[in-house]
């Protein structure tokens, strides 16, 4: 028996890496982006738009 | 009183305060001083009316983002660029004399505080109306601002007689700022030329050049030539940090509770970030304009929405239409200040008088489309969340690429920045005071001193530097 741990794999166990961690809270809005002058600044993301408009959800 | 330029310089007199330009600056130097018993000598380029050969004068390429024609952006006569300005007045925010979150060069060396005691005397030259103060909308990170508007005062028409009159006031036009001497960190004359071939050597203890935003970078870049760098020891910032505030229609709207943003009592509604969200959105000063549409136009809007969106047409048709209203959206907001958006000396065309005309290098950046983007997209969330309005965005704003548009009004011919004031001679070219860094004698009047511009017109903050100016050159004189 090996004492060594088993190699890790992450197809079947998915790290919390912190690069995937920062990626989800930015997915979800709760990180913070670099504004246009790498200064943190938070960014509007842009609604779904037909022709311009900014609709919501139900309004189709 | 009117002089004749040639008997005036024969006699070689020493003028208190030679002021060079009679726009909204140097006209509220020339008439406060004056008034005071200061012997002043206001020299203005052009005449009492429009003329043709000096307004030619103005001419000048755009290379840079597209501009309004640099000859149609201001005027050059008695009186200047109030002329033909709209009256628009609102004070600068204390927050944008300021180090702003999304870019710290926004910093003046003063703060509003410093120009108060001169807001008085500059609402009464420009006879602003009273500008109620700002009011917050609850759940929107704008706020609603206030102008004054109108009556675009003409101080040609408002100062004619005083600087007939006024004994004090040594008044010459077709006058033309040619060079600068200096000897030992002073000016020692100004050299004027006319449109005959005369030229002129006057003498002051003190010299204001007040000739507009681009027209001071320029003269400052020629003199400066012309004397071998003696006059303005530093500079790197000369003609540089030039900034007009972009103008731009971002699209419409349809506003199912008018009464929420003030459309029920008013034709145009002014709103404005807060210092907040100034901060967690990374943006600079932005004026976002609401102007109602007309009800056939309001309704023309509704149908269009209706036509894309049909279960929300489903609502609108329940709804009475005199009960919503369709607006246009526009914007005015303050450009970043950065080094790349420049005056320049075009040595390959001269104007009649033999100096290279202006060059406008006018560079808009990714800072400047955020702030407008999310001032935008800030109003149609609250729209959208409160499920009271609609927003239609231009294409130029709607696709995710970097652009502005390229016709329209573009700016707002709002002439600022290029010979910006600072602390040290490293980053501007005029202290606290408007004196020229490495220089005893020489000021700057009018917007070209703004470091930052905040989205007000910028003719009130001017005026108020100017009377400011006024009070600190007569102080100076005793």
């Amino acid at each position: 028996m090996s004492l060594s741990p088993a190699p890790f794999d992450e197809t079947s166990a998915p790290r919390l890496t912190r690069r995937r961690l920062l990626a989800a809270l930015l997915a979800l809005g709760l990180l913070p982006v670099f504004g246009p002058t790498g200064r943190s600044a938070t960014t509007n993301a842009m609604p779904v738009r037909l022709d311009g408009w900014l609709l919501a959800p139900g309004d189709r | 009183m009117h002089i004749d330029l040639a008997s005036y310089a024969a006699r070689d007199p020493l003028a208190d305060v030679c002021i060079i330009g009679s726009g909204a600056a140097g006209l509220t130097l020339a008439t406060r001083l004056a008034r005071r018993g200061r012997h002043v000598l206001l020299c203005e380029g052009g005449d009492q009316v429009f003329t043709e050969r000096s307004q030619a004068l103005y001419r000048g390429e755009s290379v840079g983002d597209p501009y309004i024609p640099l000859d149609a952006a201001r005027l050059r006569f008695f009186g200047g660029s109030t002329n033909h300005w709209g009256g628009m007045c609102r004070p600068l925010d204390a927050y944008d004399f300021t180090a702003k979150p999304a870019d710290p060069r926004t910093a003046w060396p003063i703060g509003r505080d410093d120009l108060a005691p001169a807001y008085p005397a500059a609402a009464d030259i420009l006879e602003v109306s009273p500008i109620p103060p700002d009011t917050r909308i609850p759940g929107l990170a704008l706020k609603r601002v206030h102008f004054s508007i109108g009556p675009a005062t003409r101080l040609k028409d408002k100062y004619a007689d005083e600087v007939a009159r006024s004994p004090h006031l040594h008044y010459s036009r077709n006058t033309n700022l040619f060079g600068l001497e200096t000897r030992d960190g002073r000016l020692t004359g100004a050299v004027v030329r006319d449109y005959t071939g005369g030229a002129y050597r006057l003498r002051a203890r003190y010299v204001v050049l007040a000739c507009g935003g681009i027209e001071n970078s320029r003269l400052l870049l020629w003199c400066n030539r012309q004397s071998g760098g003696r006059v303005i020891r530093q500079p790197a910032t000369l003609g540089r940090y030039w900034m007009d505030h972009p103008h731009a229609t971002l699209g419409r709207a349809l506003v199912f509770a008018p009464a929420a943003l003030g459309l029920d009592a008013s034709q145009s509604v002014f709103l404005a970030p807060t210092p907040a969200m100034l901060a967690t959105r990374g943006v600079l000063n932005c004026g976002l304009r609401l102007h109602r549409m007309s009800p056939e136009d309001g309704e023309a809007l509704a149908t269009h929405l209706a036509l894309i969106a049909p279960r929300l047409g489903e609502r609108l048709r329940r709804q009475p239409p005199g009960s919503r209203c369709g607006v246009v959206l526009r914007a005015a907001w303050e450009q970043q200040p950065h080094p790349e958006s420049r005056v320049e000396l075009d040595d390959d065309d001269r104007d009649a008088l033999g100096m290279p005309r202006s060059r406008l290098v006018w560079r808009k950046t990714a800072l400047d489309h955020h702030t407008v983007r999310e001032c935008v997209l800030t109003l149609n969330d609250y729209l959208r969340r409160r499920d009271i309005g609609r927003v239609q965005l231009e294409p130029w704003l709607a696709d995710d690429t970097l652009q502005f548009p390229e016709d329209g009004e573009l700016a707002g011919r709002h002439h600022m920045g290029g010979t910006r004031m600072a602390d040290t001679p490293e980053h501007g070219i005029v202290d606290r005071d408007c004196r020229v860094f490495g220089q005893d004698n020489l000021y700057i009047g009018g917007s070209s001193v703004f470091p930052s511009s905040g989205h007000a017109n910028p003719t009130l903050t001017l005026v108020q530097l100017a009377v400011r100016l006024a009070d600190h050159l007569d102080a100076r004189l005793d």
